[in-house]
């Protein structure tokens, strides 16, 4: 019995490590002939987020395809215990430009950047603090997620005191929050400011998940808000967000999506779902990493230094699809481009958490 | 907002919220009495979590999609029980070991399926069946709390009257019980002690494949860890109660309202973030404290 049983067990063994090193052949391909410039980008989570990691994926790709660079998408799961290593690791490797996006990873940059002052960094959606000395081989790209959450905000007061199907009386609408950090109180303070604007008597119920990649918490959180009274959820939460999504197509309620156009990335896998996103405020991360690798291709990147993309830049923005024109009325996307112009030429003024 | 009006959907979640934990810890408890302790939870809640879907997904049923994942999950878990109690391993090792293969294993599978290591969505899944009785529906209290789950809610509750009865009314249950408090009489009765571990295993194996299905199954997607601490929560919810199906029912109860509470509260009242997701194991670690007390009272008196 006991023979028996270890040798099935070995045989399960050998059959597993067959199996991975059967995939791990298909990767070795690939091996550019030429020289061209080698650029990496580490998430910090996993792809398949249909949100801010995919979106930066994009980028990266589209600078693959059309600007002939060699480029690698390396995930690094949500264990923050292996962050430093991987990327100390690809410092070590021989890319020419290492990407690292968020806030969680600033720190890290900030070491270890001064640490290989031949390599080239990016960081996105946050910026290192150039107070500290070694950080001249750094380009940071920040956006002003403040202005255009100020509109999902106005939106989404226009929808709760209108009488839209799903819209109910009363004047409450929700916020799923990933973690209470600076970006997304950021996102945060620009959609009170922005649902305040157009009634300042509406309440705004924020919930944090304390988790970017938690749906099944994003769903109750969610619930707990429809629950509430809230009409529309604006969820800028990453995977966790996708159970905000889910919990307004149970609850036949309203949401909008973030960092990439939501809608469009369910409409045929799930319109009825699809259907619920009102439209998504967009983070274009993809261009702007694409923009930075052009840059740094002509020379004209600007390292040592953080550039802010707002909504005149292409940085954010609303994303303007089918299903936004089918549920919004007319007079209200017409509202919604003209708050637009007004925080464009600095009329209204967004509040920010970033650097406080 | 009136406080029935927030009364009654708090307790609905809470129920909703509850379920994989009373499931996963009503299977814990067998392998618990059977003298084991069963760190493997978390993983086989994981394993069935996965499976469930997928088959459920290339099926087109659930009840096939659930049968087959439970039936993975048990097979993982006799792994894990064979290597324990055959093999003689460290059940704390092993267990972990399970744990951690889940983790793995899911996502590679994941990304050789899917190709792709982030959240899976299925398309076309079919819904999970709710509950309700048209007639029933209005009676006030009734209607609100109790109606309207998923059929895996209904489920559990059968489970903990399964057990019961399982546990102090059949011979089995008093064998396993027996293999926990002494080996040698139950080998001296001419039974195999082994038998009845393997049995308290692959009986954690089906309730952890089923509270792993109504993870997934209701989000229509699998998420990396979507276990998410549950099968660890099903641990404690074992000693908090006491080792019988009853107490674990009670104390799956206690940790589902914390969590109901905790998301409830955030819209509603301006407090800290950290302090409210804190709020759950908070709950868990004063439940702990006040069950020792208690124990210790009486067993003083």
């Amino acid at each position: 019995m006991k023979k028996a049983l270890i040798l099935v067990l070995l045989v399960i063994m050998a059959a597993g490590i067959l199996f991975v090193t059967s995939c791990k052949k298909k990767e070795e391909a690939a091996v550019g002939a030429e020289e061209k410039v080698k650029v990496v980008l580490y998430v910090n989570g996993t792809l398949g987020d249909k949100s801010f990691f995919d979106s930066a994926a994009r980028g990266l790709e589209m600078a693959i395809d059309n600007l002939g660079i060699e480029g690698k998408v390396i995930e690094g799961s949500y264990d923050t215990a292996r962050w430093e290593p991987d990327i100390t690791q690809l410092a070590e490797g021989d890319w020419d430009i290492i990407i690292a996006g968020t806030w969680q990873l600033q720190e890290i940059l900030e070491k270890l950047a001064p640490q290989h002052p031949e390599k080239k960094w990016f960081t996105y959606d946050t910026s290192v603090d150039y107070s500290k000395p070694g950080l001249d081989n750094v380009y940071s790209i920040m956006y002003s997620q403040n202005e255009a959450s100020f509109l999902m905000g106005a939106l989404s007061a226009m929808i709760t005191t209108s009488d839209l199907p799903a819209a109910n009386p009363e004047k409450v609408v929700g916020f799923l929050a990933g973690m209470d950090i600076p970006v997304i109180n950021d996102f945060k303070v620009g959609f009170v400011q922005g649902v305040e604007y157009i009634d300042p008597s509406i309440k705004t119920l924020v919930s944090y998940a304390g988790s970017f990649s938690d749906p099944a918490k994003g769903k109750e959180l969610t619930l707990a808000m429809f629950d509430q009274g809230a009409d529309i959820t604006f969820n800028v939460a990453g995977e966790t967000g996708l159970g905000g999504i889910d919990a307004a197509k149970e609850k036949k309620k309203y949401t909008l999506g973030v960092d990439s156009d939501q809608y469009l990335l369910f409409a045929d896998s799930d319109p009825e779902k699809a259907s619920w996103i009102v439209t998504s405020m967009m983070k274009n991360v993809d261009n702007s990493i694409y923009r930075g690798i052009k840059m740094h291709l002509d020379g004209t990147l600007p390292y040592g230094e953080a550039e802010t993309l707002g909504i005149s830049d292409g940085g954010v923005g609303v994303a303007d699809n089918e299903n936004y024109t089918r549920i919004v009325p007319e007079e209200f996307r017409a509202k919604v481009k003209e708050i637009e112009d007004l925080i464009t030429n600095g009329t209204i003024k967004v509040d920010t958490a970033i650097g406080q | 907002m009136n406080s029935a009006q927030f009364a009654f959907p708090l307790l609905h979640n809470t129920i909703g919220i509850m379920t994989p934990f009373l499931l996963a810890a009503l299977g814990g408890l067998f392998t618990e009495l059977g003298g084991m302790l069963n760190i493997a939870l978390e993983g086989l809640i994981l394993i069935g979590a996965f499976f469930s879907v997928v088959f459920a997904a290339f099926t087109g049923s659930l009840f096939l999609g659930v049968l087959l994942g439970i039936a993975v999950t048990m097979i993982i878990a006799w792994i894990f029980g064979a290597i324990s109690i055959y093999l003689k391993a460290n059940v704390f090792i092993s267990g972990l070991a399970t744990n951690l293969l889940a983790s793995g294993l899911t996502v590679v599978l994941a990304f050789q399926f899917f190709g792709n290591k982030g959240v899976i969505l299925f398309q076309d899944l079919p819904k999970l069946p709710k509950f309700t009785i048209a007639a029933l529906q209005r009676v006030p209290l009734l209607g609100d709390i109790f109606l309207g789950h998923s059929v895996f809610v209904y489920l559990s509750w059968v489970a903990v009257l399964l057990a019961y009865v399982v546990i102090y009314r059949t011979p089995f249950g008093y064998r396993l019980r027996g293999t926990g408090i002494d080996q040698k009489a139950i080998r001296a009765l001419g039974l195999n002690p082994q038998r009845y571990q393997i049995a308290g295993i692959l009986i954690s194996g089906f309730t952890c494949g089923l509270a792993g299905a109504l993870l997934t199954l209701q989000l229509g997607a699998f998420v990396p860890n979507i276990s998410a601490g549950r099968g660890w929560i099903a641990l404690v919810a074992i000693y908090l109660g006491n080792k019988k199906p009853l107490g674990i029912l009670i104390a799956s109860f206690v940790f589902g309202l914390a969590e109901s509470v905790s998301n409830y509260a955030q819209g509603a009242i301006n407090v800290p973030a950290d302090f409210i997701l804190a709020f759950p194991y908070l709950i868990t670690v004063a439940a702990m404290i006040l069950f020792s007390i208690w124990q210790h009272r009486k067993s003083v008196v």
